[in-house]
């Protein structure tokens, strides 16, 4: 045993007394001390575990790909609504009519987020835009890394419509910015929808 | 259920944070979450277990702080406590108030070893 320190290395002998097996730490007028970790408190027996304040933004990392897909498409000048509604209320036949109605005066691409199928994409292919289908599976939600995805795969082009079709759910799909022009807008949509669709 | 969704990027968070500031186990998780949020506590703590097992945050205690509703209104520039979103001001009656809290959700601290 140490004789100096009293610790269990089997040997009596620390020139220097160099070892350290404690957490603790010397200070400008050479104290040592075991108090001075960031608990704060030195229990015999124990380590001092960490906290860490982070104060971080949970979908931080959703908003870091929504402000990506924000930018890349301010930078073409593609203005991008998120539709949000309740399974059943009439979000894609809205779309293939205002489609019908502006394709003539803009350049407009769909995405379209569904659990399964492509129906709604074959729908808005149809009314003969592009479209890109992201299924999501067992997900109640896009989130905006799928939407970067689907931006890779469509024409982006300046003065265009890009509408995206969220999952039909109205809780969900609230949490996550998807890198649409405003995100309020999509909520305000939602609503004059679920009013007139039910 | 967005839970599952946040639960996993609440765990990749934490796991950033291992690699960055070395550390290998997490016993506590500190959490804010507005009383106005869209994050349903008791889904979230059955989405964590589920998507924590076999990382560092597997076993961690959750703790859940509930950060209450507030307004500011614009009109008469005075803070108060709101139930809703949309609430009105209770002085001027108008609705110019942004909510200043009770939407997060907030990785806040972590205990760690």
């Amino acid at each position: 045993m140490c004789m100096i320190c009293g610790c269990g290395t089997g040997t009596d002998e620390h020139p220097g007394h160099e070892h350290h097996h404690h957490d603790h730490s010397h200070g400008a007028d050479d104290a040592i001390d075991f108090g001075a970790g960031l608990a704060g408190v030195h229990l015999p027996g124990m380590s001092q575990q960490r906290i860490i304040r982070l104060e971080q933004d949970i979908l931080s990392k959703n908003d870091g790909f929504a402000n990506a897909n924000r930018d890349r498409l301010k930078a073409v000048g593609m203005f991008a609504l998120n539709l949000v509604s309740s399974p059943g209320s009439g979000k894609t036949s809205l779309l293939v009519r205002a489609i019908t109605d502006l394709r003539s005066r803009f350049p407009i691409a769909v995405v379209e987020g569904d659990q399964q199928t492509s129906n709604d994409a074959d729908r808005i292919r149809a009314a003969c835009v592009p479209a890109i289908q992201i299924n999501t599976g067992k997900g109640c939600h896009l989130d905006a890394h799928m939407v970067g995805h689907a931006l890779d795969q469509l024409p982006l082009t300046p003065n265009g419509l890009l509408f995206i079709e969220n999952v039909g759910n109205l809780v969900c799909p609230a949490a996550f910015d998807l890198g649409e022009a405003h995100p309020s807008a999509s909520r305000r949509v939602a609503t004059v929808w679920r009013n007139r669709c039910g | 259920m967005h839970e599952m969704s946040i639960a996993e990027s609440l765990v990749d968070l934490i796991e950033e944070q291992g690699r960055s500031q070395g550390f290998s186990r997490v016993r506590l998780i500190r959490v804010k979450l507005g009383a106005l949020g869209h994050v349903e506590p008791e889904a979230l703590r059955f989405c964590f277990d589920a998507v924590s097992h076999g990382t560092i945050a597997e076993g961690a205690d959750l703790d859940l702080e509930t950060v209450a509703g507030e307004g500011w209104c614009a009109r008469c520039s005075r803070s108060f406590a709101i139930a809703a979103r949309y609430d009105i001001c209770p002085v001027c009656g108008q609705s110019h108030v942004r909510m200043t809290a009770g939407d997060e959700l907030r990785l806040a601290e972590l205990e760690v070893e």
